[in-house]
Formats: C-alpha cells, structure tokens, sequence
C-alpha cells in the first residue's frame, strides 16, 4: 500500500529491501521526525480518508512528473516523543535526480496539501501549530 | 435533508469532531449557506469560520465529499443528502 496514515511505527530498512526493484539506480528516504522545541510531546491528527486521497493524488501526480518506479509515504497519527519518526518517504527511481526530485515533491505538496495537524504539548499547556 | 459536517483540528474544540446538520431541503441552498446556518448556532465562535460579511475566513479550508473546494467556489456547491464536508484550519503535517 503506497499511501499510509497510521499510529504504528514502520522498519524504515524492510521498506527499503521491498521497495528494490533491477530497473532502480536509487532509493531516496525521507525521514521527518520530532524535534525538541522545547516540547514536552506532540499529537499528530488527521482527517484520515481525505488526507489518504489527497497523498495519493500527490504520489500519482509525482510518479507521472519524476518517472518514479516505487513511492511508500507513511505519515504517523498518534502522539509522538521527540526522535519519533513522523513522516516517511522512500522513493525507487532509474537516477537520483528523479528521487530526489520526487521525494522532494511530494514532501512540499504533504505539507501544504494534507489534512493533518500537529498539536505540540509543552511543560505548562498545548498548542496547535500552524504553518 | 442530513449532511454531516466534520470539524477538525482547533476547530473541534469549538465544534465538535462532527455534526449532523438537518434542514428543509430549499432553506439553505449551499454548501457555505448549510455550514454558515450550522455556526451561526454557535453565535460566539461564528467568527472563527466566517468574517461578518457572511464570507469564509480566508484561513478556513474546505472538503466536500473528499474533494477540496476553493472556499470562493463554496456558495456555488451544491448539496445532496447524505453529503459529508469538512471544515479545517491550515494544514501542518509532514
């Protein structure tokens, strides 16, 4: 399943090795993950059915751009601790530029795009962020 | 006729996580008339949806049966029963 938003974690390695396929020259990985601003947690949220078909127009729309060969976007929901994985992208493609150029894409696009939110909880209280 | 609404975000903690708005089938005629009747029931939270000239904020986004709508294409949307729309704030993942 190319396009998932769920709480659990993912084995970033195992989705590399499935992801491999003899026309590929490079896998680029993206792993967006919780930075300590000073956080204490934060909660990710999603409107799950919308943000699933609003990726998966991205992803289509990348693989047609880039020529891509395989995209898995894994987007997690949940609360999470600083190190956590939050967002993974792992894109197969004949030459670098193409996965670069498609990782890149479809990261920008997710970020403006998707329904998702980060609610960030601090020592004394919470806060939605909006970017 | 019965659309749902669903609220996300800081908008839940004004709304709800989602509604079921019923109204006569005529009496509100679209999409951004069906929502704007459902806030106006919460007469001191209608400005975090819509400006005072009945307009969505222009930080509100929309979704209407999976599909996103322009918030200035939304008082042309029509609805039908059973129709789901989605009302957010900006969008922070990845």
């Amino acid at each position: 399943m190319p396009v998932r938003i769920t709480k659990d974690d993912v084995d970033i390695a195992k989705l590399i090795e499935e992801s491999k396929k003899e026309s590929m020259g490079a896998i680029v990985v993206f792993d967006g993950i919780v930075r300590n601003d000073g956080i204490d947690k934060i909660e990710l949220s999603a409107y799950i059915e919308g943000a699933t078909k609003e990726i998966e127009e991205i992803v289509a729309d990348a693989e047609k751009k880039f020529n891509l060969l395989s995209v898995e976007v894994i987007h997690r929901i949940g609360v999470l601790d600083v190190g956590d994985n939050i967002l993974i992208i792992v894109i197969g493609a004949g030459h670098r530029k193409e996965a670069f150029g498609g990782c890149e894409y479809i990261l920008e696009e997710i970020k403006t795009r998707a329904p998702i939110w980060k609610k960030e909880h601090l020592k004394d209280g919470s806060r939605w962020v909006e970017q | 006729m019965k659309i749902k609404i669903k609220f996300f975000a800081r908008f839940t903690e004004i709304f709800g996580k989602e509604a079921i708005f019923e109204y006569e089938a005529g009496e509100t005629n679209s999409l951004k008339d069906a929502v704007g009747a459902f806030c106006r029931s919460y007469p001191e939270k209608y400005g975090e949806v819509f400006t005072r000239d009945g307009e969505f904020q222009d930080y509100v986004l929309i979704m209407h049966n999976l599909e996103r709508i322009d918030r200035d294409d939304a008082g042309a949307v029509k609805l039908a029963d059973g129709d789901e729309i989605a009302i957010y704030p900006p969008v922070a993942g990845g």
